[in-house]
């Protein structure tokens, strides 16, 4: 064992001799994870995450109605900022020197200045009373990586302030059947109409049916939910992307050894091959296990909290830094040169990561793609992770996640030990 | 010219017959972006406009209801499709596509089930709802709330819930508040018209008033609509990840081929095989201009193979034929050509200034990172401050935009190719010249 530990040691002291390491086990996982989080975080919370959202606005009717539907806009979240309507001194539309035109609008929207332009058109509030059909144009940057919440806002406004017009319109319709009679002339109608609408909205206003939306609490009761949203799927997603990255190298690393015949001169030392590939297996594995120590080390600093029981979080842990170490010995039997090496694993690293929920949350993708996202052991270590970090998860919970990562284990390291080649 | 040309065919020779290269350059940009390209396949077709499908919901329907109606049936009816329904009523609704919806009976147990994970969310609907929310004769509207409980875990499709849900308390609420509002209404005229008053009470006491209301809980005549357009005031075409996600993983994995390609020029020099080169009768810019033209050819190729494989793969996904990338090649073609230009420009640049091999590998890892995550080929970082104003220093990001543009049938990618051409010219011309003067045989 003593003889293990010390091949493992060596191994460690030349991977942690190379400068590049740090950049690769800390500053790259820390800075993606930072990153992906923030990002994740506003995809997954349906609301911006900015402070402020820029809404440009372009008016064409500057009348009472069309004021009530963008008061009605505004209020919708509190970010939103309608430009050049809220306008201040301090700038918050970000207009620098420039006037407001249509033209600005056009820039500010394409350059993803303002997220979102709404228009008007002129005679908005007179076709509206007249009982005709109206469309507001928007448009937005909104695409799936940027989920609409600034349109969601508007037509939930939209069908209100269409709640009232719908009164309107059927009330009138309503009581002329009722009473052919009754509206003796056109004016008569039309005030009918508008004391519906009045009262309709009215009615509105007292928000008759609202929608209280109840963000269930995460595993910690003080931990604000979209941190957790955020880097609770950044923060182990990008670890366990970064442990393959950390873990895989060995593959060019024993086909290097083996053309430099270091490997070769570790067998003709008093050594058995057990010892010397379980001293370079180990190296990697801890160079896996101090991967995922950085990266969930700084998520703690974000404010991610990993559930009530350590012991299921390490076992995951564990388990999957020992599934990517054996499947690196797998690996490692079927490739002949560094090139191919290099090659296979970035391969493998880059597909099996975001086919595993690493990159996003598995549940945005079709009920398909998740079942194949399953070859991936990151699929399984991370069902364990939102188990843990959502869920209030335990080690009971876990436990398939990690039975199934150590039967991969077995059968990669069964079929690497059974064709590794020590020349 | 000849020998540039001939520098520039033996860096695509040793590139293009190097299968690990090629694994590196097309199968793993290709491969990433059908990955993509399938977890948003949601937004190919018509009308995808949403990612996810199937959504799991538990409906707890806790309305008494009234003598006449239940208005919580609504959202069990709209959501939960019948025992025994049709395939044509399965797809007559495309909200049973949506959502799998389930009843509930018990709150709390919905609301467990939500935290344990079974549903991303619940929707309940209080007991006194209809009571609330229907009108009666001296029982006006009340403000009543339905709870959406959501999964932290899963916001996405809890977020899409919360918008049926709005959807539909909002159309119940028209249907409902026209009725009120056109009663009260009524009322109101009949305590001003005598004659309208007497026909109107006669009616009401004969139950020959019977005003159907249902056109009011129709959505069909809200008379105010949004009509959605794209940010060029084209009306919205279908989002095609693939455009955002595979161009956008072809420039990242680009600029390793232009980072690594001009890298391998300082390895050369270390290995001693560019100091040969120079020995010969060849001036030493018509080496080094061989040698920076074959890393732009190489970028040239990747990426317009990669375009061409994202097509097939688009085609194969959404089912038909389909040129993903407009129908405007020749903007296609000057896009490829300007962001290769860019990024073999960075690349001539980097190995310009950094001493090893071993320091350009590390500096232009960094650099390929930090500009794939500039660029979007992870996430798109537009909504966050702070980052998403550096984006615009990359030839990712003008690269993805102009793509993404003409994919959405916007040709106005002028100044898209002017940045990047000026980035690929500057970097390229002060590139070769600080290397040239830094050759140290």
């Amino acid at each position: 064992m003593t003889k293990t530990l010390q091949i493992a040691l060596n191994d460690l002291r030349l991977i942690f001799k190379d400068p590049s390491i740090w950049l690769n086990l800390v500053l790259i996982p820390i800075a993606l994870s930072y990153v992906v989080g923030l990002a994740s975080g506003s995809l997954n919370s349906g609301a911006p995450s900015t402070p402020t959202v820029l809404i440009d606005v372009i008016d064409g009717d500057n009348s009472a109605l069309s004021a009530a539907f963008l008061t009605d806009v505004r209020d919708a979240y509190p970010g939103f900022v309608l430009c050049p309507l809220d306008q201040t001194d301090a700038d918050v539309c970000a207009f620098g020197d420039e006037a407001f035109t249509p033209q600005l609008a056009q820039t500010r929207l394409e350059d993803k200045i303002a997220l979102a332009m709404i228009e008007i058109p002129a005679g908005f509030e007179s076709q509206i009373n007249a009982g005709e059909n109206v469309s507001l144009i928007y448009r937005s940057n909104e695409t799936a990586a940027a989920p609409g919440y600034i349109l969601q806002a508007v037509q939930s406004v939209t069908q209100r302030l269409g709640g009232a017009l719908t009164a309107a319109r059927v009330g009138t319709d309503v009581a002329s059947t009722f009473d052919p009679v009754a509206f003796g002339d056109p004016d008569q109608q039309a005030a009918f109409g508008a004391d519906v609408r009045e009262r309709a909205a009215e009615i509105w206003a007292a928000n008759p049916i609202s929608v209280d939306y109840v963000v269930s609490r995460t595993v910690e009761e003080s931990q604000p939910s979209s941190t957790q949203a955020g880097f609770g799927q950044s923060i182990p997603g990008m670890a366990s992307m970064y442990v393959m990255f950390a873990i895989f190298p060995a593959v060019a690393g024993f086909i290097l050894e083996r053309k430099q015949w270091t490997l070769q001169r570790l067998v003709t030392m008093p050594l058995s091959r057990a010892q010397i590939l379980g001293g370079k297996l180990i190296a990697r594995f801890v160079v896996g296990m101090i991967q995922y120590t950085v990266v969930f080390a700084f998520g703690l600093l974000l404010g991610v909290r990993y559930g009530n029981d350590v012991l299921a979080l390490v076992l995951l842990m564990l388990s999957f830094v020992l599934c990517i170490t054996a499947l690196t010995l797998a690996i490692t039997t079927l490739l002949k040169n560094a090139a191919q090496a290099n090659g296979i694993t970035l391969f493998l690293s880059l597909t099996l990561a975001p086919l595993g929920g690493a990159w996003w949350a598995l549940e945005i993708v079709p009920s398909w793609m998740r079942t194949i996202g399953h070859v991936s052991p990151v699929a399984w270590v991370m069902d364990g992770y939102r188990s843990l970090l959502f869920y209030g998860g335990s080690l009971s919970t876990v436990m398939p996640s990690i039975l199934v990562l150590l039967a991969m284990t077995a059968v990669f390291f069964a079929f690497g030990v059974a064709r590794f080649k020590f020349d | 010219m000849t020998k540039i040309l001939t520098i520039a065919w033996k860096e695509l020779y040793t590139t293009y017959t190097d299968r690990s290269l090629l694994l590196i350059m097309i199968v793993t940009p290709l491969a990433l972006a059908t990955i993509i390209g399938s977890a948003f396949s949601g937004f190919f077709g018509n009308g995808g406009d949403l990612p996810i499908r199937d959504i799991d919901v538990a409906i707890v329907n806790l309305d008494q209801g009234t003598e006449t109606l239940n208005n919580g049936d609504v959202f069990v009816s709209v959501l939960v499709p019948p025992a025994d329904a049709s395939p044509e009523t399965l797809l007559d609704n495309p909200l049973y596509e949506l959502t799998n919806a389930v009843e509930l009976s018990d709150a709390d147990a919905a609301r467990a089930a939500v935290d344990e994970g079974t549903y991303p969310a619940a929707i309940i609907i209080p007991a006194d709802f209809s009571e609330k929310v229907s009108y009666g004769q001296n029982d006006p509207i009340q403000p009543v709330a339905i709870e959406v409980y959501a999964s932290s875990a899963s916001p996405v499709s809890a977020s899409v819930i919360r918008t049926l849900a709005e959807s539909i308390a909002n159309q119940i609420a028209t249907g409902n508040v026209t009725v009120q509002a056109t009663i009260d209404a009524m009322i109101a005229r009949a305590q001003t018209d005598p004659a309208f008053g007497l026909r109107f009470l006669s009616a009401s006491n004969n139950d020959a008033f019977n005003p159907d209301f249902t056109p009011a809980f129709d959505p069909a005549n809200n008379p105010l609509t949004i009509e959605q357009q794209t940010v060029t005031g084209e009306s919205a075409i279908t989002f095609n990840p693939l455009v955002v996600f595979g161009s956008a993983q072809a420039v990242f994995f680009m600029m390793f081929t232009a980072l690594g390609g001009a890298n391998s020029l300082l390895e050369e020099r270390r290995d001693g095989t560019f100091q040969r080169q120079i020995v010969t009768p060849t001036p030493r810019i018509v080496l080094l201009l061989g040698k920076f033209l074959g890393v732009f050819l190489n970028c040239v190729i990747q990426v317009a193979f990669l375009c061409l494989a994202l097509t097939v793969v688009g085609s194969l996904l959404e089912g038909r034929i389909n040129f993903i990338w407009g129908n405007n090649l020749f903007l296609v073609a000057l896009v490829v050509i300007t962001v290769a230009l860019a990024s073999s420009g960075i690349g001539t640049i980097v190995a310009a200034l950094v001493k090893t091999p071993e320091q350009g590998n590390i500096i232009g890892g960094v650099i390929s990172l930090a500009f794939g995550v500039l660029g979007g080929a992870f996430f798109s970082v537009d909504g966050i401050p702070g980052i998403r104003e550096f984006r615009v220093i990359t030839p990712n990001y003008w690269g993805v935009d102009a793509f993404t543009k003409l994919a959405q049938g916007d040709q106005n990618i002028g100044l898209n190719l002017l940045v990047m051409v000026g980035i690929g010219v500057v970097f390229f011309a002060l590139g070769v010249i600080i290397f040239n003067r830094r050759l140290n045989v």
